[in-house]
């Protein structure tokens, strides 16, 4: 894996619906690599590539989607004393009360607020404090300077660090999807044996939204789907209530809670990695949903393959995952792209 | 530009009355569907081409006889809230299910109209508290639907002749005017959207100088109250864009400012994560430039509108979301302002102007190396 090039997709901003950053970066990478390049009519970025033995038998269309967006916040309100009220996209309270965000094209710092420890009553310290009554800070000291700032409407994302952590392990924002941005470039980038349709999707976080009008675009015969998905496997979690595990090696799964995979492409890739020594896993919870629930039911439906990222905390400023798992995950990728005519 | 609302005001109630006297319970759009059309379209001319699509919504097509010419949606719902019969029952009563968002809280002894072999009127009713011996604190619970009854006056045989299970009940319709320009009605939601439409549709229609070049289609759409199937089938149209009308919460008391608009200050536009930003953008351009007032609101996750359906179905549309304040929704007296009713109408009108201009540079925007002989390029 480029990790360079995963730093750079981590670092920039794409709350759903507002993709264009981190769109325009990935557009800007593979133009060069596209025989075929647009954004569909729901904004989502779509290649084409040539492969080195031309278009499958029976023109079969392979596909290759990740998604580009993140989870993140949205400006809904400012008040009278210049401080933000915000909605959330994709996450729980608990994992975004006091953290640092930035606001819209700017960066403008803000931080998620909350009363002091010391001034809560008792009962109140107890409690997971509610959505409603969180604001964010960005100094302003009335509406108008705020306003003038455009953070009306605009989106924020975690202010979180790219970075390595204790033995091969990143620590990041938005590894839920850049690490499949990444391995989609660079596949893009290796080249591929037959012709391939790549899409990189907004609105992921919202509830597959991007990824239906990719299915109805396409029509793909088969589609490989790249995600991140949730390792549970911390302290005191056992056993299959983990899912999945950080370390264990790339995750084919067989169902989650928005698809059927394709119970033949998921014997072929488990296959594919015996034959090459690719490390892999699947996940022992039928939990999470992906874009593969779009490619399994819209547009007449398609086998699907899903290949994903095992990752700790992973709709949070500090998603955790290993760099050993994205590579096995990226190999396991190419090999299955090679072999992708005949699955 | 100053508004000219004097010109329109009565024009306004008028289209209004009409357009709401024709009940169309989401469900039973089919059964009114002729009617609304002829109603559609003995208002104005504008509209060349009419059709009723599967499940009663109506598609109105304003052809500007350029090829290839840019095409835009404006959406508004033709359904409404109301109920359906459940139960006939003994001594004339009938039971009945909601279809859509109802407050039961208001229903009491409230006025409602049955749309069987004829259209009969009936009266909400439930056990009346005092009588409810088993529970003291009866009087203070709100009974669920299913405990309160429409008495049509009739008798049971009577009644079975003329209504079945399965028909549909909507409130009666009480047209009043308020201070202020303020109108009231039941079904303003989403027929007071219409309006503003068509009354764009008849000025537009009036206009010498409009310059006639991208195609207008008006979906009265079905199933929006339910499940949004008539919005859904949008998809198939490809427009280059779409602006998604519908009413949104006026403020009141109890209703926070960043989820309300005010009555009178005109439409309001919605930023959500689910529509496009560029043409939220290009209306919101069009309306500064214009002078014509426009509040904001932002709803990230869902407008709440058919552009939850629209933007998404089939290849995709590209939507905004456009309102008109209102009060009291999905009540018999759901209430809104004129002005913004009439300012609604004077923005797309504006918009018809620019539509093509920024549909152009979207679509150029978008094709980065033409998928020519892969992918249908024109899509």
């Amino acid at each position: 894996m480029n990790y360079e090039l995963l730093k750079d997709l981590c670092q920039k901003s794409g709350v759903s619906g507002y993709e264009s950053e981190v769109l325009k970066f990935i557009e800007e990478r593979i133009r060069q690599y596209s025989d075929g390049l647009e954004y569909d009519r729901a904004g989502n970025l779509i290649a084409y590539k040539k492969g080195r033995l031309g278009k499958c038998e029976n023109n079969k269309r392979i596909l290759y989607s990740c998604h580009a967006d993140e989870v993140g916040f949205v400006i809904t309100h400012i008040e009278d004393d210049g401080r933000l009220l915000f909605e959330q996209i994709g996450m729980s309270v608990l994992v975004y009360t006091g953290r640092q965000v930035l606001i819209g094209k700017k960066k403008i710092p803000g931080i998620i607020a909350v009363k002091p420890v010391h001034l809560l009553e008792k009962e109140e310290s107890e409690k997971i404090p509610e959505h409603k009554s969180l604001f964010i800070d960005i100094g302003a000291k009335s509406r108008e300077e705020a306003e003038e700032l455009g953070v009306y409407a605009d989106y924020a994302v975690f202010d979180s660090g790219y970075e390595e952590l204790g033995s091969g392990m990143i620590k990041a924002k938005a590894l839920d999807d850049r690490a499949g941005c990444a391995m989609l470039i660079s596949l893009m980038e290796r080249g591929i044996e037959h012709d391939g349709y790549f899409a990189f999707c907004v609105g992921e976080e919202l509830g597959l939204r991007g990824s239906q009008t990719v299915a109805e675009r396409i029509k793909p015969d088969l589609c490989i789907n790249l995600e991140c998905t949730t390792a549970g496997d911390v302290y005191g979690v056992t056993g299959s209530q983990r899912t999945c595990l950080v370390g264990g090696g790339a995750v084919v799964p067989f169902m989650d809670g928005s698809a059927v995979y394709s119970a033949d492409l998921y014997r072929k890739a488990r296959a594919i990695a015996e034959k090459k020594g690719i490390i892999c896993q699947t996940k022992t919870k039928i939990a999470g949903g992906t874009d593969a629930g779009s490619y399994t039911r819209i547009a007449g439906g398609c086998r699907t393959l899903g290949l994903a990222v095992p990752t700790r905390y992973i709709h949070s400023a500090c998603s955790i995952a290993k760099k050993s798992d994205i590579d096995e995950v990226e190999k396991l990728l190419f090999a299955v792209s090679d072999e992708a005519a005949g699955l | 530009m100053k508004l000219d609302i004097e010109v329109y005001t009565e024009e306004i109630k008028k289209l209004y009355r009409m357009l709401a006297e024709i009940p169309a319970v989401s469900g039973k759009e089919e059964c009114y569907a002729e009617k609304m059309r002829q109603t559609v379209l003995m208002y104005t001319d504008f509209f060349d081409k009419s059709e009723i699509l599967a499940g009663g919504g109506l598609l109105f097509t304003h052809s500007c006889g350029v090829p290839n010419a840019r095409k835009l949606l404006i959406d508004a719902h033709f359904d409404t809230v109301g109920f359906i019969v459940s139960e006939i029952l003994d001594g004339g009563f009938v039971r009945v299910e909601a279809v859509g968002g109802i407050d039961r809280r208001l229903l009491f002894a409230s006025e409602a109209e049955i749309y069987g072999r004829k259209t009969i009127k009936g009266v909400f009713v439930s056990t009346p508290p005092h009588l409810s011996k088993k529970d003291k604190d009866a009087e203070k619970k709100l009974p669920p639907l299913s405990e309160m009854f429409i008495d049509t006056g009739y008798t049971k045989e009577e009644l079975c002749d003329i209504v079945s299970v399965g028909d549909a009940c909507g409130f009666t319709f009480s047209y009043k005017e308020l201070r202020n320009g303020i109108i009231c009605g039941r079904s303003m939601d989403d027929r007071i959207c219409a309006v503003a439409v068509l009354l764009a549709a008849k000025i537009t229609s009036e206009d010498k100088n409009y310059v006639d070049k991208c195609d207008i289609i008006f979906s009265f759409s079905s199933a929006e109250e339910v499940n949004g199937s008539g919005g859904a089938v949008l998809g198939r149209l490809l427009a280059d864009g779409a602006v998604v009308m519908d009413v949104n919460f006026g403020r009141d008391y109890e209703i926070a400012p960043q989820e309300s608009y005010i009555l009178g200050e005109g439409c309001g536009v919605s930023y959500s994560c689910t529509t496009s930003r560029a043409l939220t953008d290009a209306l919101v351009s069009c309306a500064e430039k214009s002078e014509i007032p426009l509040q904001k609101m932002v709803e990230p996750k869902s407008t709440g509108t058919n552009a939850n359906y629209i933007s998404n179905a089939y290849l995709g549309t590209p939507c905004a979301v456009l309102s008109i304040p209102e009060k009291y929704m999905h009540t018999a007296v759901e209430a809104v302002d004129i002005k913004d009713v009439y300012s609604c109408a004077k923005l797309l009108c504006e918009f018809f102007k620019v539509f093509p201009e920024f549909a152009d540079n979207f679509e150029k925007s978008r094709k980065i190396i033409p998928m020519e002989g892969v992918l249908g390029n024109e899509l």
